[in-house]
């Protein structure tokens, strides 16, 4: 006795593969890489121990960095730090550099200058945002925003 | 040293010339910008020259925006925006850091 019950079992099991075969293939073939390599990374936001030092005070930070793999005109690079409310979350502060001229392919960008000074130590939980706009090879391109990894509970009121 | 740590590094001593200008900033120009927070609150807009380029502030109802012109003037664009509060009493208490803030930012090099 066969493993397999019939001719025809078998028929329709190799066309089968041969349709799953020829389906990956073609999905393979219809996607198109990105034409670019850029990102954005966001760092946590968290207390600056410089101005705390210098000053006595406290200031919540957001730092940023985005590298590109195309060289990049009239980058404008924008940082929001925002504050989670109660029914809504707030936006405490916002920046954007405007690198005016070419940044290289490759180059490192850093946005480190959004910071909000802190009005007491109520604990709050804030969060960052960083999006950019600029020009490859005659295009106007923009990337979505990106959000911090994490959400980050600070003994800063604002 | 990994990446990291020299990037944290640079990161330290970024701030602390940063933030020892802002120091010095506020505290040398404390009444110009209460002075200016007066006049920003009153006429709702402002324009000033910092080093080589030109500053406007307008205030809104929660905040304040920050906006830099380029090219001598003719054109701003947005450069930032602070929550100072919904009272007027919050917005003089925190507009002299905001435009401390802007002019550390100038002077530092608005790129860092």
């Amino acid at each position: 006795m066969s493993i397999f019950p019939n001719k025809f079992f078998l028929a329709n099991l190799a066309i089968v593969c041969v349709l799953i075969s020829l389906s990956q293939n073609t999905s393979a073939s219809q996607v198109t890489p990105p034409l670019t390599k850029c990102y954005i990374r966001v760092d946590n936001p968290h207390l600056s121990k410089s101005l705390k030092r210098l000053k006595g005070f406290d200031a919540v930070k957001v730092n940023a960095v985005s590298t590109c793999d195309r060289d990049l005109v009239n980058l404008k690079f924008t940082v929001e730090i925002k504050k989670k409310g109660f029914l809504r979350d707030y936006e405490i502060a916002e920046r954007t550099i405007d690198f005016g001229g070419v940044i290289p392919a490759n180059k490192r960008v850093a946005h480190k200058g959004t910071w909000v000074r802190c009005e007491n130590s109520r604990a709050s939980r804030y969060y960052g945002i960083a999006y950019a706009k600029g020009t490859i090879d005659g295009i106007n391109v923009q990337t979505l925003p990106v959000i911090t990894e994490k959400i980050v509970l600070l003994p800063c009121g604002t | 040293m990994s990446q990291d740590s020299a990037e944290n590094l640079n990161d330290a001593v970024r701030d602390d010339a940063y933030f020892a200008l802002f120091g010095e900033l506020i505290s040398q120009n404390s009444s110009r910008y209460e002075e200016q927070a007066s006049s920003l609150l009153k006429e709702g807009s402002l324009v000033l020259r910092v080093d080589n380029h030109w500053v406007k502030y307008a205030i809104d109802r929660s905040g304040c925006t920050c906006d830099i012109s380029y090219d001598s003037g003719k054109t701003f664009s947005k450069y930032s925006w602070t929550r100072l509060g919904w009272t007027r009493k919050n917005k003089e208490k925190r507009l002299p850091a905001f435009f401390a803030q802007t002019e550390a930012d100038v002077k530092f090099g608005l790129e860092n």
